[in-house]
Formats: structure tokens, C-alpha cells, sequence
């Protein structure tokens, strides 16, 4: 019996040696932080964080026994400190990576890039065995060199984001489109549902060449994000000019383009 | 080789050459006699108006034959007036395929007249051997060698053109004996802009081209021989004055390897089998246009590997040819575009997305001479084609616009045709049917915004094309005698599923200054017609006339005229010999070109005429002859331009030119 577990340990111990690479495969670590008991990794698919959309990956070792942990619970606020105020942005709980054994994930759609005197930090509480455990990682986030973030006042006053979420990896061909709208709802954020977006994709550098073939997105409860088509013709930088509307087809936020003038909600892409 | 005559639509004005030159023993390193006696456009260029015009110019005397102008270099030669798509334009029977994606680069860009014995023109589904196509094949020949000479022979011309100041310069040398030959072949073509009639300068209509050829052959056996053959084409700094970019480099490699084995047995008269490989390297170039709205690199490749192989056989009195070809091409030809904000990314597209295109016929002609007078010939083939997108970036691009485009496409073609002529008295009267199908053009199939300057549109290729299908029909009547020759012949082509653009209002252009997107698509049938009298008239030996009228007519199926129809337009030569000159009187012109297509950007052009001069001098010596031409076109410098001239760019102004050709033959006969 003792020889079964200890064959057992053993098996784990090299699978998960084995897994230690494939667990961050793709991902650049960012940044670690520890406390008394434990050391969380940050992890990106970039170096570091932008405004815009941003997936977030976590890993926490026990310090004192050298093992990631397999079991954790993580919640986690981020938060950006202002000169006067602080508030959060849109975001996803921490949740366990499907088909991973230590790497968590979340999203923040960080609204505004650290200054000299704004800065953006995490509450990340790790939840062991009943017991909580906190750091606090200061984020470093940068302005992303094309806007993938619009907050807007809405006709009915409303104040709201609108993020670029996918495609990450843009192709010239007909991509999945995936935006997300959130309310602002105190210091913290809602997804919206009963809104709809249109998307009208533009070349600015070509005269506002657009594409055929795109869908606008639509909300889909399973992720809270809006899901359509993107056809993108070309690389290169594209405007999506957005109109965001209610079921009475009022304007929320946004206009059409016109031949002299574009959409003033609106979000960019460029590869 | 006069199975081949009735294809031939004969060069008036190459006639009159046969008259000139008829009366001189052949004393020239051509096998001219036997050139003579078929009666094919010859490109004995020593005995042209023009010596060392370049091969566009030899080919818009043609008739039947237009060109379109973007330019003064690179003219698309179209037949029958239907252009690059409808037509297969071969040299030696080898295809190549222009590496420009908006066809600044034809075929017959890549050779040079100097490379060429002949050009035959085969109207509708007659020529339709090796590639399947509408309007019929324009196989540009080479020199051949016949083994039957030695020694050394060459040539060396020069050509000064007042006008763009141009300047042709070539040389040619040959050594030859009764196993082997080499022949090397070099021609150079410098020209600045052209002015156009009443001193208008033409920016952007320079061009430099250096042509390089290199034949090598080898008798492998009694009537067996092995040709290797080398072209190298480099044109650059190309300006083309009807579009808005230029052209850097336009650069082809062309090289064959060729088994003829000749008298097999008794039947076999003759089994020709050639490997061949080309590669076309074709950049654009904005970079020295004022005002570019966007900066942009175009460049484009097209290579072709391909194989042919040909039987004679004569089987009591009928000429059989059995022909296999096959090829396989890669198009690839992409965009960038640098936005004027330095940190804005570069934009990129494919324009043809590594389009690959093989192709496998079989074909087979019969001539039949049932007796003297009743002559019969007829022809089949059948061909494979299968287009294939290789690059996954392209597909996906495609499928924006076609969702459910599939990276493959497989085609068959099928062609069939007879004709019958009768002979007699001087009287002869042919007639023919053929039935032929083609495949879509790269371009037509998968281009992706390819801006058409002449309409003002982008196009979308169309991977879901239908084969376009036609049925033509000839008929032609012949008198000739001792002084007189009146030909007298047209055909008629009606097209289903004619592949032209359509709108697409609901697209928006790429191009800035495009009006609008057009797709690929196919009206249910078109129908041209071309008509063509010829008449010449020899009163005595030594003075003749010649007139040739050309109309066409070319609609879609609501009777819209079609775009780049021929209006009525004519050419008309007096020359007259004595001793050692020559002197020619010519004139040109068309009437006003009313039936244009006002849907694809063709305005009216008015009617023309313009009258050149040219006289010539000869001294033929036993080893050493010495030709001399002297003239002026356009004398009026007249302002003008045609139906076929891209955007209405003006032709040539006056233009005096002289041409210099010094040839030796130190060979002897070995027979």
C-alpha cells in the first residue's frame, strides 16, 4: 500500500514536471508577487498590460513547500487609484483554466493607462483550506497604440464601455468579432444584454474603404459578450464605427459615417 | 506547312514584302523561300516598312489583330477583338502567363521581334490546340534551324527614331554546321517619352529594354535533333502615361528543351516533344508620379512549367496532328500600401492569392485534302484544368466575399471545330463552324481589388465561374490573279456566359478614386462579329496597292455594346520598286468609334487619318547585304487617339526614323 502511493507521488510529481512548461505555454510572465505564504505569478499573452482588454493569467506557489497549487480559490479587484477617487474596471472572477493543473485566468478591461500619479493595483485574495491570503500587485498598464477601449455617456446618460475583445489575433479574412458593453454601476461594472451594436469597419487610411460580409455582434449569455463577424480586406488599421442602440432602435451612443464625418464611438484594430 | 495556311490570316501589307522580295534570290540566313511559299506573316524585319519596330507594332498590322495602348511599351494584344482572357497567346507553343495583375505585361512583351520567324494567328477554335480559349491563339514562332548550312553568319541593326528619341540597337551571330548550330541574339531598346501629335509631350512614357536569346541545337541521330533555347527579357523604368503607376522591372526568364524527330516511317511525318519552364517577375512603381494618394509596391510573379509533344501523320490524304499539353502555373501577385501617418502599419493584400492552375489536353487535327479543289479540315480537344488557391491567407480572404469558396476548382473543356475550303480558278471560298470552351483568367477567377483605370472600378475575381462557352462561325471568299487579290472574310462569335464585371453597389472600393466594385460574373451571352475586305493590286512587278477595311461589332445580351470593339477603320499602301529602292506611301486611320460602352468607361473617339512615308535601300552582295530604310510617321502630326488606347492616352506624333541592318552569311550549303 505505502509503495502504491509513493508510486503514485511519484507519477504525479513527473506529470506535473511535465506540465510545468505546457502550463504557460504561449504566456510571457509579467510579474510575481508573494506574501508570507505564498507567491502568485502574473502572466499575459503580451509583457505587459494595456488599456483595452486584457486575459490575465495566475499561478500561486506555497512558499513553503515549493508546489503550485492545484485547488486554490482566487477572487481578485482590480482597482485604479486616482487623485481623488479610485475605481474598478470591467472584469471576470478568477477562475481555474480548463485542462490546466495550476493556471488560472481572468479578464480586465483596464479603461485608462498608469500615469505618473494614477496607478492601477489588484486585491487578489487566495483562499486555502478555508483560510485567506492576500497580495496586492501594483499594475503597470500602458496606453495600447490603438484604442480598444471607449467609455461613453449614453443619451440616456448612462455612463458605459465598450472594449474590443477579440479577434486577438486578426487575419485578413472573416474573423469572430467579440465586444463587450458594460454599465458603470457604482464602482464597479454590469454587463450588458438588451443593447444592440452595430459595427461599420473602416480603412481611415483608405478612404474609409469598409468590408461586406460583417455581422454585428450580438449578446450571448454564456460569456456576456457580444459575438458577430468582422471581415477585414486587407493588414493595415481599421475604424470599427460603432452605434450602439436600444431595442427601440434609439441611439445610445454613437452615429453613421458619413462622407465627411466618422462615428465618434469607436474602436480600432490593426495588424 | 501549308496545312496551316487556312489559318493564317494573311498581313496585307507583309504581301507587299512578298512582292518586293519574291524576285530576289534568298540569299539571307532565313529559310525565307520556304516562309515565302506558305504565305505567313513573315518577320523578316529587314523587309518591313519599319525594321526593328518592336513586335507590337509588327502585330497591329495584322488583321483581325488590335492592341491595347497603355503605353508606348507592353501593348495587349487582343484578337479578334477579344483580349489577354479570350485568347492564348503562346511562343513556340509555350504558355506563359503575364505576371501583372492589371496586364501590363502580354505575353509578347517578353520577346522581341528578333527572336521570331513568324506569327501565326489562328481565328476561333481553329488555333485552339494547346489551350483552350474563344477568340482564337497567337503562337509567336522562333527561329528554327534546318542543319543544312555551315559556317558563321549574323547581323547587326540599329534604329534612331526622332520621336521619344528612340534608339534600337542588335546583333546577331550564328555558327552552324550540319551537326550543330548556336545562334545569340541581342537587342536593346531605349526610348524617352513620346510626344504626341501637335508637340504634346506624354509624361511617363519612357522605357529600356534589353533582350537577351540564346539557341543551341544538336542533330542526335539522322533526322533527330535537340534544341535548348534561353530568352532573358528585362525591361525597366516603363512608364505607362494611361494608368497610375509605373512599371521598375519586368523581367522574364523563358527557356525550352525540344526532341523533333523527323520521317519516323512512312506515315510519320514528324513527333515534336518540348519541356518547358518560364518565370516573370513583374514590379510596379508609383514612386515618380507627383500626387500618389497612397504609396504602394505591386509586385507580381507568374511561373509556368509545361510539356507538349506532337505528331504529324499522314495517312494517305489526310494530315493528322495528335497533340498532348499540359501546364502548371503559379500566379502570385500581392499589394502593399504605406499609409502617410509613418506609424500607421503597412497595408497588405493578396491580388492573386498563389493561384496554381494545371492544365492537361488532348488535341487532335485532321486536314484532308480530298482532292485539288475540296479541302476539309476539322479538330477536337478536350482538357483537365484544375485551379487551386495554395496560400490559406488567400482563401480566407476569398471567402469574405464568397463564404463557401473551396480552395480547389477542376474544370474539363472541350473544343471541336471543322472548316471546308474550296479551291479553284483562283476562286477559293471557306467556310467553319467551331464550338469551344475556357476557363476564367486568374484575375477573373481570384483577384482580389484590382483597380481597372480605364472604368474606374475594383474587381473581384469570381471562384465560382462557369466555363464561358462559344460558337463561331467563318466564312471567307478569295479571288486572286496575277494582278489582283480581293479577300473578302468575317466570323461571328456568340458567347454564353460572358464573363464581364458587374457592379456591386452594395461593396465598397479599395482604390482611392474608385467609383465602385465590380464582380465577376456572367451576362447569359454576348455575341462580336468582325468583318475584314482586302484588295490588292499589282499593275505591273514592280508598283502595288493594297487596302484593307476592318469593322467589328460587339454586343451583350441587352445589345449593349461591348467595351474595345474595333470601329470601321482601314489601311491602305502604295509601293513601288525600282532597283535597289523601295518607297511606300501609307495611310491609317478609322471613323469615329460611336458603338463604345458607355457602361465600362469608353467615351466616343473621333474619327483619324494619318499618312506616313518611308523609302529603302538595298545592296546584296553574296556574303554581305546592307539594308537602309528611311521614313516619317504621322507627317501631319496629327493628334489622335483610338478605341483601343487605355484611357485615351494620344498616339504618336510625327516620327522620323531610320534603320540600319548589315548582314553576313559566310555559311555554306551543305545539301
Amino acid at each position: 500500500m505505502a509503495f502504491a502511493v509513493l508510486l503514485l507521488a511519484v507519477s504525479s510529481c513527473k506529470k506535473e514536471n511535465n506540465n510545468k512548461a505546457s502550463e504557460t505555454e504561449d504566456l510571457t510572465q509579467i510579474q510575481e508577487v508573494s506574501n508570507a505564504n505564498f507567491s502568485v505569478e502574473i502572466w499575459g499573452v503580451k509583457s505587459g498590460f494595456e488599456t483595452g482588454y486584457n486575459d490575465i493569467y495566475f499561478r500561486v506557489k506555497d512558499k513553503t513547500s515549493g508546489v503550485y497549487l492545484q485547488d486554490a480559490s482566487l477572487s481578485w479587484y482590480p482597482e485604479m487609484h486616482m487623485m481623488s477617487m479610485s475605481h474598478s474596471c470591467p472584469n471576470s472572477t478568477i477562475a481555474k483554466m480548463n485542462g490546466k493543473q495550476t493556471l488560472y485566468k481572468a479578464y480586465a478591461i483596464f479603461t485608462m493607462a498608469t500615469n505618473a500619479t494614477e496607478y492601477w493595483d489588484a486585491k487578489i485574495d487566495i483562499t486555502k483550506n478555508g483560510e485567506v491570503s492576500t497580495v496586492i500587485p501594483v499594475l503597470n498598464v500602458v496606453a495600447s497604440s490603438t484604442k480598444k477601449v471607449a467609455s461613453f455617456t449614453g443619451s440616456d446618460s448612462k455612463k458605459y464601455i465598450l472594449a474590443y475583445i477579440e479577434p486577438q489575433k486578426p487575419k485578413a479574412a472573416v474573423n469572430d468579432l467579440v465586444l463587450g458593453l458594460f454599465l458603470k454601476n457604482g464602482m464597479g461594472f454590469d454587463a450588458v444584454q438588451n443593447l444592440n451594436i452595430e459595427v461599420d469597419p473602416r480603412m481611415p487610411s483608405m478612404n474609409n474603404h469598409s468590408s461586406p460580409g460583417n455581422e454585428n455582434p450580438v449578446f450571448n449569455p454564456s460569456d456576456n459578450f457580444y459575438h458577430g463577424k468582422l471581415s477585414l480586406t486587407m493588414s493595415g488599421l481599421w475604424k470599427l464605427n460603432l452605434i450602439v442602440k436600444n431595442a427601440n432602435n434609439d441611439i445610445i451612443g454613437g452615429k453613421a459615417v458619413t462622407q465627411t464625418e466618422d462615428s465618434n464611438l469607436y474602436l480600432e484594430v490593426e495588424f | 506547312m501549308w496545312i496551316f495556311r487556312r489559318y493564317i490570316l494573311l498581313v496585307l501589307w507583309l504581301a507587299i514584302a512578298d512582292f518586293l522580295f519574291a524576285q530576289e534570290p534568298d540569299t539571307s540566313f532565313t529559310s525565307l523561300n520556304e516562309i515565302v511559299v506558305s504565305a505567313k506573316p513573315v518577320l523578316d524585319y529587314k523587309s518591313q516598312t519599319k525594321p526593328l519596330s518592336s513586335l507590337d507594332e509588327y502585330m497591329e498590322k495584322m488583321t483581325n489583330v488590335g492592341l491595347i495602348k497603355r503605353g508606348n511599351y507592353a501593348w495587349e494584344p487582343m484578337l479578334n477583338s477579344m483580349a489577354s482572357e479570350r485568347i492564348a497567346v503562346t511562343i513556340d507553343g509555350m504558355h506563359i502567363f503575364g505576371a501583372c495583375t492589371d496586364k501590363m505585361d502580354p505575353v509578347t512583351s517578353y520577346v522581341e521581334v528578333s527572336n521570331l520567324k513568324e506569327i501565326n494567328v489562328s481565328s476561333g477554335q481553329s488555333g485552339a490546340s494547346s489551350r483552350p480559349s474563344i477568340g482564337g491563339s497567337v503562337d509567336l514562332v522562333r527561329n528554327c534551324h534546318e542543319y543544312t548550312s555551315s559556317g558563321w553568319s549574323g547581323a547587326v541593326n540599329f534604329g534612331a527614331e526622332s520621336n521619344a528619341s528612340l534608339v534600337s540597337a542588335g546583333a546577331k551571330v550564328k555558327y552552324a554546321n550540319h551537326l550543330f548550330f548556336t545562334e545569340a541574339n541581342f537587342m536593346f531598346r531605349n526610348a524617352d517619352n513620346y510626344k504626341a501629335g501637335k508637340n504634346t509631350l506624354v509624361n511617363f512614357s519612357q522605357f529600356t529594354k534589353h533582350n537577351a536569346s540564346l539557341t543551341a541545337g544538336v542533330k542526335v541521330a539522322e533526322s533527330q535533333t535537340l534544341t535548348a533555347s534561353l530568352i532573358v527579357d528585362n525591361a525597366t523604368n516603363i512608364g505607362y502615361p494611361a494608368l497610375p503607376m509605373d512599371v521598375s522591372l519586368a523581367r522574364a526568364f523563358i527557356t525550352s528543351l525540344e526532341h523533333t524527330a523527323k520521317a519516323i516511317s512512312p506515315a510519320i511525318e514528324a513527333w515534336n516533344t518540348k519541356v518547358y519552364f518560364n518565370t516573370l517577375k513583374h514590379i510596379m512603381d508609383d514612386t515618380k508620379r507627383p500626387n500618389v494618394a497612397i504609396h504602394m509596391d505591386m509586385p507580381g510573379n507568374s511561373e509556368t512549367y509545361g510539356l507538349l509533344s506532337n505528331a504529324i501523320v499522314n495517312v494517305k490524304k489526310h494530315k493528322f496532328i495528335f497533340g498532348i499539353s499540359g501546364y502548371y502555373n503559379r500566379s502570385l501577385a500581392e499589394m502593399t500600401m504605406y499609409p502617410k501617418n509613418p506609424l500607421e502599419k503597412p497595408m497588405f493584400m493578396f491580388t492573386w492569392p498563389d493561384i496554381r492552375t494545371l492544365y492537361l489536353g488532348l488535341n487532335t487535327k485532321d486536314h484532308w485534302m480530298i482532292n485539288a479543289h475540296h479541302h476539309l479540315n476539322y479538330s477536337l480537344h478536350a482538357g483537365f484544368q484544375q485551379n487551386k488557391i495554395a496560400d490559406e491567407k488567400g482563401l480566407q480572404s476569398m471567402e469574405i466575399f464568397y463564404p463557401k469558396a473551396s480552395p480547389t476548382k477542376n474544370r474539363f473543356l472541350y473544343g471541336l471545330q471543322a472548316g471546308y475550303t474550296f479551291e479553284k480558278n483562283g476562286f477559293e471560298v471557306t467556310f467553319g463552324s467551331g464550338y469551344g470552351e475556357r476557363a476564367p483568367s486568374v484575375s477573373e477567377g481570384y483577384g482580389f481589388y484590382l483597380f481597372n483605370s480605364f472604368d474606374k472600378y475594383d474587381y473581384i475575381g469570381n471562384p465560382d465561374l462557369k466555363n464561358e462557352k462559344s460558337v463561331d462561325a467563318n466564312v471567307g471568299f478569295v479571288y486572286r490573279n496575277n494582278k489582283v487579290k480581293v479577300n473578302v472574310n468575317g466570323n461571328y462569335f456568340h458567347i454564353f456566359n460572358y464573363i464581364i464585371g458587374a457592379i456591386n453597389p452594395a461593396l465598397s472600393p479599395m482604390t482611392i478614386g474608385a467609383t465602385g466594385v465590380r464582380q465577376y460574373t456572367q451576362l447569359p451571352f454576348a455575341q462580336i462579329a468582325n468583318a475584314n475586305l482586302e484588295l490588292s493590286y499589282k499593275p505591273i512587278w514592280n508598283l502595288a496597292f493594297k487596302g484593307l477595311f476592318s469593322y467589328s461589332y460587339g454586343t451583350d445580351n441587352k445589345q449593349a455594346y461591348l467595351p474595345l470593339i474595333r470601329p470601321f477603320s482601314f489601311r491602305f499602301n502604295v509601293n513601288y520598286t525600282i532597283k535597289s529602292f523601295d518607297f511606300e506611301v501609307a495611310t491609317e486611320g478609322a471613323a469615329k468609334h460611336y458603338a463604345y460602352s458607355e457602361n465600362y468607361g469608353e467615351t466616343a473617339t473621333s474619327a483619324y487619318a494619318i499618312l506616313n512615308l518611308s523609302a529603302g535601300y538595298k545592296l546584296l552582295l553574296p556574303q554581305y547585304q546592307l539594308y537602309v530604310k528611311v521614313g516619317v510617321e504621322n507627317i501631319a502630326d496629327t493628334y489622335y487617339t483610338t478605341y483601343a488606347d487605355w484611357n485615351h492616352i494620344p498616339r504618336r506624333g510625327r516620327n522620323f526614323f531610320v534603320s540600319l541592318s548589315f548582314v553576313f552569311d559566310k555559311t555554306n550549303r551543305c545539301h
